[in-house]
């Protein structure tokens, strides 16, 4: 079986990533908090599979890009491995609004959140995400891809087949 | 200072087992920066040495003659000696090849002991030169003259020198007095007990919860004249930490009480300067993933011209992404061997050496015939 690596910047993607792991939308697979924005991806390629057929996943938002040359350097880093970015439009909220057909309001209210720091909170600690994400398209999440990665001159994205 | 090759002859089970803790070329992109001497690039020397084997293989006992070793260089007596002697009626040798950065020396001291005292001790010391590879550099000390001799012709008014090093007595910097070494052995119970000088509450904090997510967290408490720590459950459980010391120990589960002795083992690392480590199967009651997560963390936090030893049974250790040069196999058949993967061509980095190790190809694996015949 090839192993299967998930990397979260937040809680609320490692929440989101287990919960499509369980409703067998993604593969199955070991999640792991990285930032490739903030974070040296050096200190963990020790932990990273020798198999080049291990799949590398990287959950990222693009609504902050914070350092760009370090990103880069991951992405470089990471070179003789099988990765691929999974590109938020934005960031979680925007493409939960997007695949639930809501907007951050609605979402929010959902939630019995006033604000994003509310919503956040709650969204890690809900135990019934199946019942308030009821209505939502998973098949849409992660589709509408951004301009990001051209405009980054950043071609990564070789073989992203995470969906099942 | 760094160990760069061991010789043991009649010491436990050792009887002729050669240590290399050098390799000879360096490696693109290594996942272990800095596996060389600041001062002296030229000098590659193992700084991760993950040493693996079955059970009785001699691990532990490694662990134990390099830390008499240490104590030896420093000219402290090591009297445990006698006991560890195989033969009893041969004697017992010792030949380290060893570096010390801040005198940027390398040394080459030989001792025979038999099981009254030590018989005779060699010592060869040269200044490192830049332009000298480490080929070049172990042979010039290998040609050189000995700087001191003790032996039957050669006593210097020493009748009796115990297990302790005439040279030091003579006056000769084995080692800087203030080298730093930390050995924790799987035999030496100590788990319980926290070195307040190195405490890290953010450390502490952050392994207690990989172990036990039922944590909800550790604070120091402040009011107190006294040093203590305070472990919280969500349940409202606490445990008390006091000067060190677990007042309720029960309450954690036995891999989370090793983790205290891990936490303290990675204070010690980043708290001070480089040294000379070992960390003997002190993760044997850990999860794999988080014995490997530790691992990584050790071998990040360890300064230049540090040494790291581990001991471990875990296959997943072998998943790593290391050099195939950081792993050492240990067998014993009736002597212990030690087997350098990278000096059997198994040199490719970017493969595991897991397969290897299954298909017994170092011969490493134990025997389990006889549990078998009991089905």
């Amino acid at each position: 079986m090839q192993q299967v690596l998930y990397f979260y910047e937040g809680e609320c993607e490692e929440k989101l990533l287990k919960f499509l792991k369980h409703k067998e939308i993604i593969k199955s697979g070991k999640t792991k908090k990285f930032n490739l924005w903030q974070d040296k991806i050096k200190q963990l390629k020790r932990l990273l599979p020798r198999r080049r057929k291990s799949e590398l996943y990287f959950l990222i938002d693009t609504d902050k890009l914070a350092n760009i040359q370090l990103f880069k350097d991951n992405l470089e880093n990471l070179k003789q491995h099988n990765i691929c970015l999974i590109v938020q439009y934005k960031n979680l909220e925007d493409e939960l609004s997007y695949i639930c057909d809501q907007t951050r309001t609605e979402l929010f209210s959902e939630f019995n959140a006033c604000n994003k720091d509310e919503f956040t909170s709650k969204f890690i600690k809900a135990s019934n995400l199946q019942s308030k994400l009821n209505s939502c398209d998973f098949s849409k999440i992660w589709s509408r891809g951004t301009d990001f990665m051209q405009k980054n001159s950043i071609e990564i994205s070789k073989n992203c087949k995470y969906r099942l | 200072m760094i160990f760069l090759k061991l010789k043991i002859d009649n010491l436990y089970m050792f009887k002729g087992a050669e240590f290399d803790f050098t390799y000879p070329k360096k490696i693109r992109n290594s996942t272990i920066e800095g596996e060389f001497l600041t001062d002296f690039p030229k000098i590659n020397y193992k700084k991760v040495c993950i040493l693996m084997g079955a059970n009785a293989s001699g691990k532990t006992s490694l662990g134990k003659l390099m830390c008499s070793i240490n104590n030896y260089l420093l000219g402290r007596e090591v009297d445990g000696i006698p006991k560890t002697i195989y033969d009893k009626n041969k004697n017992a040798s010792v030949e380290i090849t060893y570096i010390t950065q801040e005198a940027k020396n390398i040394h080459q001291l030989t001792i025979n002991f038999n099981q009254e005292s030590l018989v005779s001790e060699i010592y060869k010391s040269n200044k490192l030169k830049k332009t000298y590879n480490l080929e070049k550099t172990l042979s010039k000390l290998d040609d050189s003259s000995p700087k001191f001799l003790y032996n039957k012709e050669n006593k210097h008014n020493i009748e009796n020198p115990g297990f302790k090093s005439v040279a030091y007595s003579m006056g000769y910097e084995l080692c800087k007095k203030d080298a730093i070494w930390n050995y924790k052995y799987s035999d030496f119970e100590n788990s319980n007990k926290l070195d307040v000088q190195t405490h890290n509450i953010n450390i502490l904090e952050s392994i207690l919860k990989s172990f036990d997510n039922s944590i909800s967290s550790v604070n120091a408490v402040t009011e107190s004249e006294k040093n203590i720590d305070i472990v919280k459950f969500f349940n409202g459980d606490e445990v008390l930490i006091e000067n060190g010391k677990i007042l309720n120990p029960d309450r954690f589960s036995r891999g989370t009480i090793e983790s205290i002795e891990i936490t303290d083992f990675i204070n010690f690392i980043t708290a001070g300067a480089g040294g000379t480590f070992f960390l003997d199967e002190k993760m044997a009651y850990s999860h794999s993933e988080i014995e490997i997560s530790i691992l990584n963390l050790i071998i990040e936090k360890l300064k230049s011209n540090s040494q790291f030893f581990y001991t471990t049974h875990n296959y997943d250790v072998l998943e790593m992404n290391l050099p195939s040069h950081s792993y050492i196999f240990m067998k014993k058949d009736s002597f212990v061997e030690a087997i350098h993967p990278e000096k059997l061509g198994y040199t490719k980095n970017d493969r595991s050496l897991l397969g290897f190790v299954k298909n017994d190809v170092f011969g490493t694996l134990p025997n389990t015939d006889k549990i078998e015949s009991l089905l």
